[in-house]
């Protein structure tokens, strides 16, 4: 879980990365609220800056997601979190 | 994959031939603000950055995909021009839908 905090803008980038839009996010604890860390993931879920979402941090996955299979890819916004009840 | 920011080149005669023409930088990971996010570390240049640049990194196993198999645990993948991060209002969780019984 984490929350977009900006973006960033790459015009020099690997080729496989082209089209992609990269997010700044940052992770977040149980309680919703940032845990100080900060991480760039490519968009498949047409998040915008604020919005929750869930990550995939994982590589495998993620280029698997993405259907590139030399994407050095680590973090990838999979959904964005509408409202959680705990 | 995180920000980084480049702040000095390592010079290495002797590497792994799969290291070849590979240039070596010393980067800084950075938050969006420009603080350091953690310890300065090498990575292999797959983009052409230079001194100062602000980057974006791949890590382990994903740094090396990015360089067909190459031993890199850390790689330079994109050049950032720029890491936008508009003022917003705070939100809190509860307002966002949290809730805890």
């Amino acid at each position: 879980m984490a929350r977009i905090k900006g973006h960033m803008v790459a015009t020099v980038k690997l080729p496989c990365f082209a089209g992609e839009k990269l997010l700044v996010v940052e992770t977040l604890d149980q309680t919703g609220r940032p845990d100080g860390a900060e991480l760039v993931a490519c968009d498949r879920a047409g998040a915008g800056v604020g919005d929750f979402v869930l990550i995939l941090q994982e590589g495998g996955s993620c280029r698997a997601v993405m259907e590139k299979a030399e994407a050095p890819v680590e973090a990838l916004v999979v959904a964005v979190i509408d409202r959680i009840n705990l | 994959m995180m920000a980084g920011r480049v702040i000095g080149v390592c010079v290495a005669t002797q590497k792994d031939p799969k290291l070849a023409g590979r240039k070596l930088l010393v980067v800084e990971p950075i938050k969006t603000d420009g603080t350091p996010a953690g310890k300065p570390a090498i990575a292999v240049d797959l983009v052409g950055a230079g001194a100062g640049e602000t980057v974006l990194l791949a890590k382990s196993r994903d740094a090396s995909l990015a360089a067909a198999d190459a031993p890199i645990d850390l790689a330079i993948i994109g050049i950032a021009d720029a890491l936008v991060t508009p003022p917003h209002q705070p939100i809190s969780p509860a307002e966002r839908g949290f809730r805890s019984c």
